[in-house]
Parts: C-alpha cells; structure tokens; sequence
C-alpha cells in the first residue's frame, strides 16, 4: 500500500465554533461529535451534534460520533436510546472504547460503521487483529504507548492479511491517564456543582508536577502534565502506516491554536512551530513515539539478593542468627551434614559454608534434617537474618 | 427466602433477585508468596490467585519460580484449594513469544486457571493450551454485553470492575451465563482498572505490566490555574473496599467468587480477611442471621488499613469513598507478632516480626475459630535461656498450645485498651448496614 506523505487529519473541539474553525484545516477529512451524555468530555447537546453533522456532511466531511465511555448495562440502554433520537442518518461511524458497547451497537446498529478505541493497552498484533475480527470496525485508535517501530509492524502484519481497517493515533492534544467514574473535584469544593464542568489542575505536593484534572457528568479525568505534540512528526506517522492523525483541541484556546496549527501545517517554519508550541502546555512531550522502556525499571522493584533464581535448589531461609553460637533456619528441602552451602543476605553478602552440625530445637544433634522446619546449624560469618540459603552442586 | 436477611438493594433489584439461585461464592485470597499462599490455604481459601516471575501486575511481589508454582499447586490441591495464575499484565508481542513455554509448566502443574486482561494473551492461551481462562478487573468488564463478548472469547469467568454493584453482577451473570467474581475486600484503584497510565507517563513504569507506583495516593493540590496555590489532600485517593455486610448478598445474588485483593499484603492480613470472610460466607449460606458481623468488623479493623468503604458493591461509590485522610483516624487496633515455626508437644518456635515481652497479651488466629490467647509467662530463646523481652527477627519458644499449629499467625493489641474493649469502634461508612443488618437479623 503506497503511504502519503501526511496522514489525514481528525478533529474534535469543545464548542461548534472550534468545530466549524478546526474543520477548515487543510488535510481534515474527519469530525468527531462528542456529545455530553456519551463522550467522555463532550460538550456538544443534541441540537448542537445535530447541526454540526449536517455542517461537516455539506462541507463533505466524515462525520463521527463518539460513545467512548465506560458503562454499565443501565447506561448502554440509555445511551442506545439517546442516539436512536439523534437520527444516524446524521453519522457516518460510531467510535467506542467498552467491548460491552461496541457489541452492543454491532448488534442493534448493524449498519453504522465502526471505529474502535484501542487506546488502553492492546499493544500487540495478536490482540489487535482479534479486536478487529470480532467487531470487524474500519477504523481502530491506536495507543499512544505504542511506539513507531511497533506501528510499522502492526501495519505490515494488517496490511499481509489484507485488512482493510484505518489506524489512528493521537497526534496533538491532552494524554489521559486516569478516568474514574467518581466525582473527585465537587465533593471537595462545596461551592461547585457536582453537575458542572469542572476544570481544575492537580498538583502533586513532593514532585511539582502539574496535572489538568476535569470533572463532568461522567466522572472525573486527569491528564499529563505534557501535552502530546507530534505535529513535526507527521510524515513519519504515516510513513509508519497510520492513517489518521487526530487533533484533539478541545483542551486549548482553539481561536488561538487552530490558525497557529494552520500557519506551521502550511509552512513549518521555525517560527511558526514557536508561536504553535505557545498555545500548549509549558512543556510537551513525544510521548512513547520514538520508543517505549517502561518495563525497564522492574529490576529494581524488589530486592534482587533475595529473588529466587528459576533453577535454584532453596533449602530455606535464615529466621535467626547469633554471632559465633549458631544460624536457625527454616527450610524447605532437607539438607545434611557436610552438604555446602551458599547463603546469601539481603545486603547481598554472599556466604559459603559446609554444614558442621544440625540441631533441633530442643538441642538433639542429627546427621539429616530430613524434614522441612526450623533448624540450627553452625554460625557463618556475614549471614544475617532474612538471608536464603541455597543447596550448591559439587562438582 | 422469607425471614432472610436480604441485602441492601433496592425494591426492583430484590424482587429481580429471588429469580437468582443462590451460591456459595468461593473465598478467593491473595498468595503473593509461598508463605501468603500457604496461610491462605490454611485459613480457608477456597482459591488462590498468584503470579509467575513474568506476565503479571505486581512486579515488587515475591511471586513464584515455577518449580515453586509446582509445589503451590500441589499443596493446594492436597487440601482442597484451587489455583489460579495471573497472567493479567498488557503484553507487547515479544512478551507474548515467551507466553507459551509458561503455560505448558502451568498446564504441567496442573493450575486451575489463569486470569487474564490482554485479548492478546487470551487468544495466546486459547491457542497454546487447555487452561481454563478468567477475564482480570484489569480489562474492566462492567456490562452483560462485554460478558457475552469474552464469553464468546472463551471466558469461563469475569473478574467484574469494581464499579459493578452486586446486583449489576448478578444481572450479568444470568445475561451473559458465565460465572461472575467480585472483589469483596482490599484496596482499589480510583481509576477503572487497567485505564490508568499516570505511572507509565510520570515515572517511565508501565502501570499495566507491574509498574504501578500508585501516584493516586499522593498528596496533589487543587487550583484554578497551572501551579497555583490551593488546599492539598488525597484527592485521587480511594478508601479501601470492606464488604463484609454484604457476603449474604453475595450468596443470595448467586455470585461465585468473593476475592480479596492484596498480593502484595502481610501474612496477618491474609489470614484475617480469609478467616473473616470464610465465616461471613459460611453463615450466610447457612442462613444464620446473625452472622456476627460486629465482631467481623472488629476484626478487620485490627488490620493496618485506609478507612473502609462498601465501594460500588450497593450503590456507586459517592464521595465519601474517597480516602482524604483523617490524621485521627487509628489504622490498626493490634501490631502482628509473628508466626508459629514449629508447633510439638514440648513448644511453640515463633517467629518474631515486633518484640514480644512476657505479660504480653498474644492472640493466635486459629482458622475456623475464635481467637486463642497464649500464655506468655515463660519465653525462651533457641538457646532455652528464659528471657524477658525478645526483639524482632528472632525466634522465641513458647510451652506447647494444644491447638497450635505451624503456620499460624500471631498478634497483640496495640494498647491495653484495645485489649479489653467490648464495644466496636468501626470506622466504615456501613454503619447503616450494620444496622439494615440488626434490622433484619432478629
């Protein structure tokens, strides 16, 4: 499949106004409609999601609506009745994220084309490519923690397998990465109503960072401190085979950002990338773009002196120890006289040892302890307690 | 079901509920080690859940070598508990190469089954082995129509998001006829599970895969604009789940498993949750109608914990479940002491994690009984020396307790005040369930 030089783009606004002005961006081929009672953070009213989708159809423009949120079965029906009374005719696609709602609008809206939030994790292809023969959707959002390198792949693998589904990747907006049913700004702030929407930023007290936090109707979601800016990036997203790069503006000042995002599309100049970046957050992030290491840290998540390797023989662990007298063990495998041993302490003290001589805990001396309990044998220097003890072959 | 004391639901739940039959829901506990597992098992657990070394979310946990998963199962299934691995972590695809080898050792094992969130790692299991497969809260299954999905994926059992009341759940259970878990117990996320990345993004640790530094118990604070002042709390903080008022709903809404969270929790913890819920369950199925949830509470409230809340398991969670902290708030009535090593006819070989002083008031957990309290007149030391006080860890002999065995866990109030107290001084906000409880209890 030949790839364009830029992805297309997808956009969503808080108000009409930055719909209407979002739309007008050269390379927009799609609007999403993000209603109060079904998207996550919309803002638009029936009247209002009505009338932007027959404006975005003249303007011919796929239209959108987005139910993404996560529901019980109560708030499915709901919502299942509120779209019937938006008329679908208006709609070229619903986008969802709960497989629970995306079953349900397969079943009751064969006909709608479906789009797919594949947001929250789904980063391989085996899972990918199951999502997209259960629902069978045309589009499927990408996550964000999956970086290019990755993208590529997918793509190729869809593409072998003649999948025809667009992906999406978010290019420029807001990283959620917290989303709680809960109302966490109101209940605090007694003046506020708990049906408003509410914006707030969330400070965390030891690092400093500042966290845009929103309260509405469907609960309460936080961001990163960086907003996600990609726009540089494009020719490389869609070389790596996304389809579509979506702008979600609802979070800025969009009279301001749309035309400095039309300006740097245009002719990304330095200076225009400097006036664009004025509009965002202090500070901006890539993201997982180039590459994702977050499991590179999990090393050092517990104390590796005391991790079991897989093919060790554990004989136990030491429970107590008094200088120069003797170490108490609690085993799990027997041990003998003379066997050697390796202990090795929490601080990472490596110890080796013959065993000299085995007590129970009454005092009685024996050549074996053949069962798994609490035992005494001959004090080793550096052995402290906590320490496992390890059964060494000899060669 | 006349004269049972039905749970909190409202008219139109209730009478939808008796169409529902009753079940003895599994009491599903935490093994986050050898020890964990064994304590579990030893104080009741129906099943266990436990990861290998890979695949899972709690990263900084012990968890299991797989000859260690060997011998897991193994003592499990010796006294009758079943094991499930969880393999519930977001994985890339070359995680998922190394999947398959993993599970044929749990086949080989003979583990019960595995819990997963990833459709990615499912499709893996279904493809490479025979396990039985349970959805993880990870993937945050709310709705009857989700349930069909995974059914259709091949789910046997959904682990629910917590956000799912028990009566949401025995509605799912009936539309979609899969087996239906909820959490009962432990600490929650604030967020639905598996859609939180605060620690991916903040501190290049994927929350998903094991990472989780839990940024939503720091200290944030609120203002209008970007880095401006404002009052400071916990406001992304949720108070911990305690649904021990609702077991006889469980049972009477057919649900099948009540887990406890809390891998990563001490022996003690686990050892009081299962022993309590144990007996709640068993109660409740045997319909007693007093179950003795007074003192259920005031044994869970022994344990260090963030104040109670029922969570969703009623109604959705309101404000008050969020955990904005009350410096008065007392967290646990009792310290742990330790464990019994070696229980023989002559002594008991305690291990010591507090000191242990003679006089002390030492109450042993006896499973399926009321607590034991121990002599401590005479305490030894290894050597056999009669001491007075013995510091943490180390190992004290006691005389032999007739009822005593190796395994169980030990504790002492923290005050003598908490040792002699009558009254409960829960700090839930059930209070009136408890009373809804006493209502229909007589």
């Amino acid at each position: 499949m030949t790839r364009t030089t830029r992805p297309s783009f997808s956009i969503t606004g808080r108000t009409q106004a930055d719909l209407r002005q979002g739309w007008e961006l050269d390379g927009v081929t799609e609007v999403l409609l993000e209603h109060t009672d079904l998207a996550r953070i919309g803002n638009l009213d029936t009247n209002q999601v009505r009338q932007s989708a027959a404006e975005a159809r003249n303007r011919g423009l796929k239209t959108v609506l987005v139910w993404d949120l996560l529901l019980s079965d109560r708030e499915i029906a709901d919502g299942g009745a509120l779209i019937r009374s938006l008329d679908l005719s208006h709609f070229d696609a619903i986008r969802v994220q709960d497989p629970g709602v995306a079953t349900y609008v397969r079943d009751a809206f064969p006909m709608m084309e479906r789009q797919l939030v594949l947001e929250t994790g789904n980063h391989n292809l085996v899972g990918i490519r199951r999502w997209i023969e259960a629902f069978e959707p045309k589009r499927i959002v990408l996550s964000n923690e999956l970086p290019m390198p990755l993208i590529r792949s997918i793509r190729e693998a869809l593409d072998a397998n003649d999948h025809t589904v667009t992906l999406e990747y978010l290019a420029l907006g807001r990283l959620l990465i917290f989303y709680t049913p809960r109302k966490l700004i109101s209940p605090v702030e007694p003046e506020t109503d708990e049906w408003a929407f509410i914006e707030r930023f969330a400070t965390s007290v030891d690092e400093g960072k500042h966290f845009p936090l929103v309260e509405n109707t469907q609960g309460t979601f936080m961001f990163y401190e960086k907003d996600l800016f990609l726009v540089p990036y494009l020719e490389e997203i869609a070389a790596a085979g996304i389809d579509v790069a979506r702008f979600d503006l609802k979070h800025f000042e969009a009279d301001e950002l749309i035309p400095a995002l039309e300006s740097y599309l245009r002719e990304p100049s330095a200076e225009h990338l400097g006036r664009l970046k004025s509009h965002l957050a202090p500070r901006l992030t890539r993201g997982f773009f180039k590459s994702n290491r977050t499991d590179k840290q999990f090393v050092k998540l517990k104390n590796q002196h005391l991790v079991v390797p897989e093919q060790a023989q554990l004989v136990g662990t030491v429970v107590e120890t008094r200088k120069k007298k003797y170490l108490a063990l609690m085993t799990e495998l027997p041990f003998g006289q003379n066997d050697l041993l390796e202990f090795i302490a929490p601080e990472g003290h490596v110890a080796k040892a013959r065993v000299e001589w085995i007590r129970d805990v009454t005092g009685n001396e024996h050549d074996r302890a053949e069962s798994t309990g609490l035992w005494m044998v001959n004090h080793v220097g550096k052995v402290s307690a906590g320490s496992r003890v390890y059964r060494l072959r000899e060669s | 079901m006349v004269g049972w004391p039905l749970g909190p639901y409202s008219v139109s739940q209730r009478d939808r509920l008796v169409e529902y039959r009753m079940t003895k829901p599994e009491i599903l506990a935490p093994a986050g080690n050898m020890f964990k597992l064994q304590t579990a098992v030893r104080y009741g657990a129906d099943a266990v859940y436990l990861a290998g070394r890979r695949f899972g979310l709690r990263q900084a946990a012990d968890n299991f070598t797989i000859e260690q998963i060997h011998q897991a199962v193994a003592f499990a299934h010796e006294n009758g508990t079943r094991v499930y691995v969880v393999l519930n972590g977001f994985l890339f695809d070359e995680e998922l190469e190394d999947l398959p080898p993993f599970l044929a050792e749990l086949e080989s094992a003979g583990v019960d089954a595995v819990i997963v969130s990833d459709l990615g790692v499912l499709t893996t299991v279904r493809r490479h082995s025979n396990l039985r497969v349970h959805l993880s809260t990870q993937a945050s299954a709310l709705n009857s129509h989700a349930a069909r999905f995974w059914r259709d994926m091949g789910v046997t059992r959904l682990v629910l998001g917590r956000e799912v009341s028990i009566a949401e759940a025995a509605i799912i259970k009936r539309e979609a006829g899969v087996e239906v878990e909820l959490f009962g117990h432990g600490a929650m996320c604030m967020a639905f599970s598996g859609n939180c990345t605060i620690s991916n993004y903040t501190a290049g640790r994927d929350s998903n895969r094991g990472g989780c530094i839990q940024s939503c118990r720091f200290k944030y604070r609120l203002s209008d604009e970007r880095g401006g002042a404002g009052p400071q709390d916990h406001y992304l903080s949720s108070k911990d789940l305690q649904g021990i008022a609702q077991v006889p709903s469980f049972v009477e809404a057919g649900i099948d498993s009540l887990k406890i969270e809390g891998r990563m929790k001490s022996p003690l913890y686990v050892a009081t949750t299962v022993r309590a819920y144990a007996r709640a369950r068993d109660a409740a199925w045997q319909r007693q109608a007093d179950f003795g949830v007074e003192d259920l509470f005031r044994e869970l409230n022994t344990m260090s914990h963030r104040d109670y809340t029922s969570g969703n398991l009623v109604d959705k969670a309101r404000s008050d479940s969020i955990y904005l902290h009350d410096e008065r708030h007392e967290p646990n009535s009792h310290d742990v002491i330790g464990h019994i090593l070696e229980a023989t006819e002559n002594h008991l070989a305690i291990h010591l994690r507090n000191p242990l002083e003679t006089g002390d008031r030492l109450e042993m957990l006896v499973p399926g009984q009321d607590i034991r309290v121990l002599a401590t007149d005479t305490l030894k030391d290894l050597t056999g020396q009669r001491v007075q006080r013995v510091s943490s860890n180390r190992v004290v002999l006691l005389p032999a307790d007739s009822i005593a065995r190796a395994g169980f866990l030990l504790r002492k109030p923290k005050s003598k005040i908490d040792a002699q107290k009558d009254d409960i001084s829960h700090d839930t906000d059930d209070a009136a369930l408890i009373q809804h409880h006493r209502a229909h209890a007589g």
